[in-house]
């Protein structure tokens, strides 16, 4: 298939996959490397990292592991990046979509109610959110899928509105196919590159959300999360730098990979692409 | 000043130093005179300008050999700080779209002051008189205005002009002007290729002007350099190249300019589709469409004439559905569709299918010839199994090689992406087709080719064709009946003889007066009583006419 081709004539993008896929494994592989769990008292509090090569990373505070946190991090923080990407791109790119596609009173009134959402300051609306309901995984997905999605949606407008006087796009609703079917399948393709580039910033907005709202305390207090660890990590910073260092770290290195990602895969999407490296 | 002002030697232009895009070409430009670069696209006719004034685009291209010399002196030698003093005081350049070559947020006086202070000349205080003047000498009437305007403000053929103003404010030696006409309507371009003849005489500048036009180049050029795929393949006086073609090429080039043959004979019959004082009006001021009916004919080919802003695009969209018209009616059939419900509505106006004028933006980037030709036979009905070879026959339609149907469109040329747009509206069956300026984005031999698929398509499928051109010699060919519209408005209606030639329309006069090279390629504005001379291979259709008057 062209993508894989593409991406894998990028030494960038091959490092970034191998990154991101190292850290999915890690996170599917949390449950059967630490059956019992991130939160058990192992070792003696803050061991330093390779002291004891039963703990690699160390301990934190109370004597847990900092490995298996990390590595049941990765699965929440992963999962709420993915999911309320996904909600946001979908529910943004429908509500841009029809706007740009119908114009008119259909697309005042759809922007008017997205710039709404806009004019509320993101961080306190889904504190807000998160608040009414209480903080779990799934309130925090609702709460960064409803504060992100307005951007998609104003992109997708201005793509759809911009496609739909394109002639190409006349020229098929003019040979009888139906909206649904022009827009699906002769616009939807040549937005998704920006759109494959925004989500990949969005995926890491998403992460950096719940690391914030971890942070303030007011993430799921059932599990893991990366920002959680960099939150409790901060009391001892002083001596133990690597409790907050090595999540944040974590952090960096997914969200730098999926840009890269993000950026290579919207790049397999032009059909010049081929051509212009055979330059 | 003796010898040449420009002169170039053996220059070859390469690509990655290995492609040459501009092989071995030697041709020099006099003080006081006009040569002109011909070509289709490719030909490298834009390329050696930009290597004259130092402007090749990307790191890619380079001069691999041979010598530019502007008085004597070797341009490539110099250094980017000389060559950057050389240019606009000296060497000066007006491009083909006017609208893109000024700062659209800027005033004209700025943008003109600039000319100036870029080179230090003219005290600021007389700085104003000077380009009054020089708008003046372009025909810009009240300069106080134009120099207060923003470029929108102004027409395409004002903005042209204002860009020749500021081309000769510093008095050049020699002035490139690269397709300088080719995006204005052809009362415009007369004007403007005039002013360039005038300046050249009253400044004794040397102008290289590139163009693809041959009309153009009869009308303005002093010597001709004929050029094909980066090589020159004919060069000399205007009078030898026209009238003794020594190349099979330029013969074809010569031979693409339209000729004059205005058909005779309409076809009588209950019209197809009948347009009822159409009324169009955009934003509630600028009236499209002002009371226009226009009949169609099944089996026609109805020609619509008329410069931008006549309201022709506009006529085709009401016709087809892409606006809708205010007022009027639109009776498809004996039915007027206008008084019938959207879905009704568009069912009637699935007849007729549109070409585009521009094939790249008509063609989806991302699908297939094939996939492109498929979504519309399989939306019109025809089951998966026998979809396949439907548009395998489409591609023989329009004889385009079947193998193209796994190519994308930016792997085809101009030529071919329109033969696919024609493949495409054929796909929904329709019983007329309407082809806005298909025509006008594509070279001059390809325009030809084009002409005769419609003619065949036409007789093979049974087709009615509405042909929207301000091309009045395409017109005047191919069509079976003309409308002129102007502003809104038809001025005239009827065979193209009677329109073009036993009943004319003032304004009718005015558009044939300004067609290019009428010395050279009969218009009838002028009729011409020598006998035709044929050119050798082209039948007595195809000839040309020698008129056999000195030029100019």
């Amino acid at each position: 298939m062209l993508i894989w081709k593409s991406l894998f004539s990028k030494p960038d993008a091959v490092l970034a996959l191998a990154i991101l896929c190292a850290i999915v494994l890690a996170g599917l592989l949390a449950p059967v490397a630490y059956p019992d769990g991130p939160w058990r008292m192992v070792a003696r509090p803050l061991l330093a990292p390779f002291a004891d090569m039963r703990h690699p990373l160390g301990t934190d505070a109370l004597g847990r592991d900092l490995l298996a946190s990390l590595m049941f991090g990765a699965r929440t923080s992963l999962a709420i990046g993915l999911v309320s990407t996904c909600v946001a791109t979908v529910f943004g790119a429908s509500i841009g979509a029809v706007a740009g596609f119908f114009g008119g009173r259909v697309d005042s009134a759809l922007m008017r109610s997205t710039e709404m959402f806009q004019t509320v300051p993101s961080f306190a609306l889904a504190i807000l959110l998160i608040a009414i309901y209480t903080p779990s995984t799934f309130s925090i997905m609702i709460a960064i899928s409803v504060v992100s999605w307005p951007p998609v949606a104003r992109l997708a407008r201005a793509e759809f509105l911009s496609m739909r006087r394109r002639e190409f796009v006349q020229a098929a609703l003019l040979s009888g196919q139906s909206n649904l079917r022009v827009a699906w399948s002769q616009i939807f393709p040549n937005i998704l590159s920006p759109l494959t580039v925004m989500a990949a910033l969005m995926v890491s907005m998403a992460i950096l959300f719940e690391s914030a709202l971890s942070f303030v305390g007011l993430g799921d207090p059932k599990v893991v999360s990366w920002g959680y660890l960099i939150s409790a990590g901060r009391g001892v910073m002083s001596q133990s730098w690597w409790l907050t260092f090595l999540p944040g770290f974590a952090i960096m290195l997914t969200i730098v990979s999926i840009s890269i990602l993000g950026d290579a895969i919207g790049d397999s999407q032009d059909p010049h692409f081929e051509r212009r490296e055979s330059k | 000043m003796a010898g040449p002002v420009l002169e170039v030697r053996d220059l070859f232009v390469s690509l990655r130093r290995e492609v040459p895009i501009v092989d071995n070409v030697t041709f020099s430009v006099e003080a006081g005179k006009t040569v002109c670069l011909v070509g289709e696209s490719g030909s490298g006719k834009s390329m050696i300008a930009n290597a004259v004034v130092g402007l090749l685009p990307g790191t890619r291209l380079a001069i691999t050999g041979g010598d530019i010399r502007f008085r004597g002196t070797s341009l490539p030698e110099l250094g980017p700080k000389a060559m950057r003093d050389l240019r606009g005081r000296r060497i000066s350049m007006i491009f083909q779209d006017p609208t893109s070559a000024l700062n659209p947020v800027r005033r004209i006086r700025t943008q003109f002051d600039e000319v100036f202070s870029a080179h230090g000349v003219e005290p600021e205080t007389g700085r104003e008189a000077r380009m009054r003047q020089l708008l003046e000498l372009a025909h810009l009437p009240n300069p106080r205005r134009i120099l207060d305007a923003y470029p929108f403000e102004l027409s395409g053929g004002q903005r042209q002009r204002v860009m020749i103003s500021m081309a000769m404010a510093l008095n050049p030696d020699l002035l490139i002007a690269d397709e300088p006409t080719t995006a204005l309507d052809v009362t415009t371009q007369a004007q403007v290729l005039q002013l360039i003849e005038e300046l050249k005489e009253n400044f004794g500048t040397a102008v290289l002007f590139i163009t693809h036009d041959f009309g153009v180049v009869a009308e303005i050029a002093d010597d001709v350099v004929v050029l094909r795929h980066g090589r020159i393949v004919e060069q000399g006086p205007l009078e030898g190249v026209l009238k003794n073609p020594r190349n099979d090429y330029t013969r074809t080039l010569i031979a693409a300019v339209p000729h004059w043959h205005p058909r005779s004979g309409a076809l009588d019959s209950d019209p197809l589709i009948s347009a009822r004082s159409l009324r169009k009006v955009f934003k509630g001021r600028f009236v499209a469409l002002d009371d226009v009916s226009i009949d169609l004919l099944p089996g026609e080919t109805l020609g619509i004439v008329g410069e931008s802003g006549s309201g022709k695009s506009t006529f085709a969209k009401c016709l087809i559905g892409l606006e809708e018209p205010d007022d009027g009616e639109l009776v498809v059939d004996g039915t007027d569709i206008m008084q019938l419900a959207l879905p009704q509505r568009r069912r009637r106006r699935h007849l007729m299918q549109m070409v585009f004028q521009d094939p790249t933006a008509a063609l989806n980037p991302r699908h297939t010839i094939g996939r492109t030709l498929m979504d519309v036979v399989r939306v019109n009905g025809c089951p998966r199994a026998a979809a396949n070879d439907k548009v395998l026959s489409l591609l023989d339609d329009v004889k385009l090689d079947r193998k193209f149907a796994d190519r994308f469109p930016h792997e085809l040329s101009g030529g071919q992406r329109q033969r696919v747009c024609i493949a495409r509206a054929l796909a929904a069956n329709p019983r007329v087709l309407i082809a806005d300026e298909a025509l006008s984005a594509l070279d001059v031999s390809v325009q030809k080719q084009m002409l005769k698929l419609f003619e065949d398509l036409k007789k093979k499928r049974d087709l009615t064709i509405v042909f929207i051109t301000h091309d009045l010699r395409v017109a005047a060919e191919i069509c079976d009946s003309i409308v002129v519209m102007r502003g809104g408005k038809t001025l005239a209606r009827g065979t193209p003889k009677d329109v073009l030639e036993t009943d004319r329309h003032r304004y009718v006069e005015e558009l044939l007066a300004a067609i290019p090279g009428q010395d050279w390629f009969s218009t009838g504005s002028a009729p011409s009583q020598l006998p035709t001379l044929e050119i050798a291979g082209q039948d007595n259709t195809h000839a040309c006419q020698d008129s056999r008057l000195p030029p100019g």
